[in-house]
């Protein structure tokens, strides 16, 4: 490879061949689709790519993108004169053809070393199949030719030779010094070679390097470099070509008559071109149509067109640069001038202390920056067409690798990104494209034996909504089978059946994304290629996107992405908890309300502890941003007193700001309304990138970060969803992984041993008191402590688990509770605090008597003590406590409780038993009902959670209510946060009360009440 | 100054020491941006208890730990000779809360000693070894296990 003197004029080149190369894709697929009847402009164009590339590569040494660029040109000559129709074969050669360039553009350096025999050979093989037998030959030959009447001798490539000659040319050699007629004439090689293609035809170019001589030899500063032209210039009218040209015409030679048009002494040259290659086996993938190519059809299938357009995507010279619009750039100049002025403007003012035009210049001056802000982000917003682009070529290539047929469907091409985003986006949807393919989309027989149209749907689909860009792949395929997903899940051991079988439909589908997951029945060669869903989810979270599935089996599936435009200034609206200030994105914000102090009764409603706002006439959920967001402190000592939840605020005038997102609309209420503000997004470091609370973090005037709110995340956090089935909104993919979607519980945690901490459901706490050790005393081999005048026994979760001892010598936390009528205190080491979670808890693996189960919080793992069992292990004689109470009235009540989470289903146990109540168990809604076949005469009461696997609470109310038997048996709803939507719908299924999950007191009150007003239900 | 690199145990590292809850830690110089005063942060509920809050670094928020929680040693006291280490972690700064900056110093490679199993069982990985300064003890941390994974479990 001869050496780079020139960068400059190299990097020139690959700019140039970069342009080139742009449209080709879009430009062979729309060849292919016309076929025979191919526009004669986009064959020329095509053309001309491949026959600047051969011409550039040549003059630079790049061997192998000349030879390339040259077969790439042979074959595309003979699409131009009709000799080859470019039928699908045709355009799959020259596509692989063109990847390849692209790949040897993208890396000249080592071009040189790259094998494109392949490529070469299936050219070779397209174009000899099209040509008559007897000149098949010529493709792999040289001919020798002759100039000026001898004086110069080439070798040039048979095919073309005779294909110029054929076509009526003329050939004829430009010698030129690139010394003297080029350097020191002021041009490039490449404009010269420019003017040149104007007028003829460039057949093929060499330099003569070896011409140089070395630094001694004086007279030799010359560096011929040959051109052999191809044009309707015959040796007598060379002199004119030459003056259009603006050249000597003594450089010009004519060629010396009679060449062999048929190469007589055919020199066979195959530099590297295997022509022995053993035709492979044809056996890969069945294709229905017969082509005249015998030779290259065995390589291009053997090419996996699996990674179709790669190499293109992988062009690292693209992203450092960016194409930006001439008037855009145009607009950044003038704006930069204004600024200028508006500078000038300002100090003027500020010299003179004028007040007045300080205001003005400081208006200006706001008016510029907002221009010129807005005018820069154009230059990074790009269409999505750049995107979906290259997915007619993917498609293409993919459904004739698998035999589909598949019909793409682009709509929203026009809808602008940032730069950043289209870029990351690339992959991801490469990927989903793929799977929609290869999974999703059925074979044409198969879809014929469905009734389904043939070809089968992709549509790719781009919008704005709601200040993020919505990202739709959907196809008409088989769609996601949820149970197939999870057998499959199993199988590779990702989730245990237990698990599965309290998950939904959207939750099991969503177990795609977990890694290692791929349910294709054989990993082929097009989606099994170890990276699956959940790289797809990894880089869709960098991006900050959200993806979404719905699927119906055999009617198809649609994967939804959401990308929040976080790389934009956005303007937002700034609040305010305690005197934290907080934003909150103005595209999230439907309205702002205030409600006078005075009307607040009216205007809001509760619900057990959800509170609804009464918004003409309709009910809202509302959440307070105080309770959710601002932590309470932690209990570190005696005198802290026994945490709780920041009490709400003296009465008021109430600000509520309504938002809207992700589909649930919510009021968000807050201590103080500020102003709207345009902010710069900027995102939180990797240690605070999972909080779902917050969007990012913005730099105030005032130099101070305030956080960003996700408004979305924030309704997550509280429970708040829009409910399945009412249609149009989907699950979010995210947390369903694991567990149901849970609720958020606060729990008291402390620590065992050191390292290991624990935690007990804050509403079972009554108190919390730091002890010295020494306080503790021994007596009848029991721990107990003086409290408040009577003797506390006291538990540590050592004397029932197989845990570390709590260690002594330190001050310790005794967390004091209600075991019936009697107070236990639990001891625990400091720290103590309260932590709002909605881990999913684990109920399985660490669980053992003493360990309800185990939940990640805050990276980590908090044991979750089960007071039940402490109680039951130290105080035998503790289920006689809880009898207590129901002594007087006769035998206890008995109630039915069904709860899906072992885990919330232990702790409303303990509070209930400890009430007195007598207590039958069921994971599900069908195991209720079942059990209730068999005590009918014995339930007084049920008890039950909503959302739970195979019948729900909703489910189980109604057959209830049906049934002669139990449609009077009072019903208490337990839930999570719920919308008044919810409440609306459980009420109307016969759902007596609702309660807000483990508030215990509400709901042994509300039992109480229950069975003091209606004395008729005890039995 | 030469250019202390891992690779290259021979040569002299440089160290920033600190004081953490009246332990002497330290921190390779290199990657180490800067150490500034105490500034404004703002806190973030419901982030991990070593997160403090974060901060304005000249345009560019920074999320700051106390560095005594990291390792279990627990809160470090804001006073006026409190400072924030600014340290280059995974490509992006993040600050360190130090009780006190007790400058920079020069550690040859037979200063360099595994750190004893007790404090190995306590701190694992978060240790790189410990050297003796002057007859100090200096624990040098290990950033990456540090600060290394996401949630800095």
């Amino acid at each position: 490879m001869s050496t780079h003197e020139d960068d400059a004029l190299l990097n020139e080149f690959l700019a140039e061949s970069h342009e080139h190369l742009a449209g080709i894709e879009a430009d062979l697929l729309t060849l292919e689709e016309q076929g025979a009847n191919a526009d004669d402009n986009l064959i020329n164009k095509v053309f001309r790519a491949a026959h600047s590339l051969k011409g550039g590569s040549a003059f630079f040494g790049l061997v192998k993108i000349q030879e390339l660029a040259h077969k790439t040109e042979t074959a595309l000559a003979m699409v131009r004169s009709r000799e080859i129709t470019p039928n699908p074969e045709v355009a799959n050669i020259l596509l692989l053809a063109f990847d390849k360039l692209r790949e040897l553009i993208n890396d000249p350096a080592g071009s040189n070393d790259t094998d494109i025999s392949e490529q070469v050979v299936a050219l070779t093989g397209l174009s000899s199949s099209y040509l008559p037998p007897g000149k098949k030959e010529s493709l792999t030959s040289h001919s020798e030719v002759t100039f000026g009447g001898g004086r110069i001798a080439l070798k040039l490539p048979s095919f073309d030779l005779s294909h110029q000659l054929d076509s009526g040319k003329f050939l004829s050699l430009l010698r030129l010094d690139l010394i003297h007629d080029v350097e020191r004439a002021g041009r490039t090689p490449l404009t010269v070679m420019q003017d040149l293609m104007a007028l003829a035809e460039i057949v093929d170019v060499s330099v003569h390097l070896e011409a140089v001589g070395s630094l001694e030899d004086e007279p030799a500063n010359t560096i011929p470099f040959d051109i052999v032209l191809s044009s309707l210039f015959d040796a007598a009218s060379q002199d004119s070509l030459a003056e259009m040209l603006g050249l000597p015409a003594d450089h010009f030679f004519a060629m010396d008559e009679a060449p062999p048009t048929v190469p007589a002494t055919a020199v066979p040259v195959a530099p590297s071109i295997p022509t022995a290659r053993p035709a492979p086996a044809l056996d890969l993938v069945p294709t229905a149509e017969v082509t005249p190519m015998a030779e290259s059809r065995a390589d291009t299938r053997r090419e996996p067109a699996a990674e179709p357009a790669a190499p293109a995507i992988a062009s690292g010279l693209a992203e450092a640069t960016l194409r930006v619009n001439i008037s855009v750039l145009e607009t950044l100049m003038n704006l930069a001038g204004e600024l200028v002025l508006s500078r000038n403007q300002l100090r003027d003012a500020l010299a003179r202390r004028d007040e007045l035009a300080l205001a003005a210049s400081s208006q200006r001056i706001s008016l510029v920056t907002s221009e010129l802000q807005e005018a820069i982000m154009q230059t990074r917003l790009q269409p999505v067409g750049n995107l979906f682009g290259k997915f007619p070529r993917v498609v293409r290539d993919l459904s004739r690798t698998l035999g589909k047929e598949v019909q793409l469907e682009l709509d929203g091409r026009e809808v602008e990104m940032d730069k950043n985003l289209i870029e990351g986006l690339s992959d991801p949807l490469t990927h989903m494209v793929r799977n929609a393919i290869d999974h999703g989309i059925e074979t044409p027989a198969e879809r014929t034996r469905l009734g389904k149209r043939v070809p089968g749907l992709l549509r790719l689909r781009a919008s704005h909504e709601a200040g993020q860009v919505v990202i739709d792949i959907s196809d008409d395929g088989k769609g996601i089978d949820p149970a197939r997903v999870a057998a499959s899940a199993i199988k590779k051991g990702l989730i245990t059946q237990e698990k599965v079988q309290s998950l939904s439909d959207p939750e099991k589908m969503a177990l795609i994304f977990l890694p290692g997951l791929s349910t294709a029945e054989k990993v082929t060669d097009v989606s099994g290629r170890g990276v699956g869903m959940d790289v797809v989810k990894t880089n869709l979270d960098r991006l900050g996107g959200k993806i979404e599935i719905e699927s119906q089996l055999g009617h198809g599936s649609l994967f939804r992405i959401r990308l929040p435009l976080t790389l934009a200034i956005i303007p937002s609206l700034i609040v305010a908890a305690g005197d934290e200030r907080f934003a909150i994105p103005q595209s999230n914000v439907i309205e702002l309300i205030r409600v006078p102090a005075d009307s607040l009764q009216e205007r809001f409603a509760r619900v057990g502890e959800a509170e609804v706002l009464m918004l003409r006439g309709e009910l809202v959920p509302v959440l307070r941003l105080a309770s959710l967001i601002l932590r309470p402190r932690s209990v570190t000592s005696a005198d802290a007193g026994p945490p709780g939840l920041p009490t709400p605020a003296a009465p008021s005038d109430a600000s509520v700001v309504l938002v809207s997102d992700n589909g649930i609309r919510y009021g968000l209420m807050v201590d103080q309304l500020h102003n709207t503000e345009e902010i710069v997004v900027k995102p939180l470091g990797r240690h605070l990138k999972h909080l779902r609370e917050y969007a990012g973090a913005t730099i105030m005037g005032d130099g101070k970060v305030i956080l960003i709110l996700d408004t979305a995340g924030l309704a997550a956090k509280a429970g708040l969803t829009t409910g399945m089935g009412s249609g149009g909104q989907l699950p979010a993919a995210g947390g369903a992984l694991e567990a149901p979607p849970s609720d958020v519980h606060s729990l008291l945690t402390f620590q065992n041993a050191p390292g290991e901490t624990c935690a007990v459901p804050l509403e079972l706490v009554l108190r919390v008191e730091r002890v010295a050790a020494s306080q503790v005393e021994m007596v009848g081999g029991r721990r107990t402590m003086q409290y408040r005048g009577v003797s506390l026994p006291l538990v540590t979760l050592a004397d029932t688990a197989k845990v570390e001892s709590l260690q002594a010598g330190q001050d310790w936390a005794v967390i004091v509770f209600q075991a019936g009528e009697r107070e236990i205190g639990l001891l625990g080491a400091l720290p103590v605090d309260v932590v709002e979670t909605q881990a999913p808890i684990d109920g399985s693996t660490l669980r053992q008597k003493g360990v309800a189960g185990s939940a990640l919080i805050r990276g980590q793992t908090v044991l979750l003590v089960d007071l039940n069992d402490l109680v039951d292990a130290f105080f035998p004689d503790a289920a006689a406590f809880r009898l207590e109470r129901t002594a007087g009235t006769g035998r206890p009540h008995t109630i039915l409780l069904a709860e899906d989470s072992d885990f919330f289903r232990a702790q409303v146990k303990q509070f209930l038993l400890a009430d007195g109540y007598e207590v039958l168990e069921a994971p599900d809604g069908e195991a209720a009902w079942e059990l209730l076949q068999d005590n009918a005469e014995k339930v007084e009461a049920v008890v039950t959670d909503i959302e739970m696997p195979r019948l729900t609470g909703l489910g189980l109310t109604q057959r209830l209510r049906a049934d002669q038997r139990f449609a009077r048996v009072p019903v208490i709803g337990l839930t999570s946060l719920a919308g008044a939507e919810d409440v609306a719908r459980g009420k109307a299924a016969g759902i007596n009360d609702y309660q807000v999950k483990l508030d215990r007191d509400k709901l042994t009150a509300a039992l109480r009440d229950l069975f003091n007003s209606n004395p008729c239900l005890v039995g | 100054m030469q250019n202390p690199s891992e690779s290259n145990p021979d040569t002299q590292r440089l160290v920033v020491t600190c004081v953490v809850q009246g332990t002497r830690c330290g921190v390779d110089a290199q990657s180490v941006q800067e150490v500034v005063r105490v500034a404004h942060f703002t806190p973030v509920h419901h982030a991990p208890d070593f997160v403090l809050g974060v901060m304005n670094l000249r345009g560019r928020i920074l999320t700051v730990m106390d560095l005594a929680v990291k390792l279990n040693l627990g809160r470090t006291a804001v006073t006026a000779d409190s400072r924030i280490l600014i340290v280059e972690s995974q490509g992006e700064p993040v600050g360190l809360l130090i009780e006190r900056d007790s400058g920079v110093t020069e550690v040859a490679p037979p200063d360099m000693r595994p750190a004893p199993e007790n404090l190995r069982r306590m701190y694992g990985a978060l240790l790189e070894g410990v050297c003796l300064i002057n007859d100090q003890l200096i624990a040098i941390l290990n950033l990456d296990a540090l600060l290394g994974d996401d949630r800095g479990v």
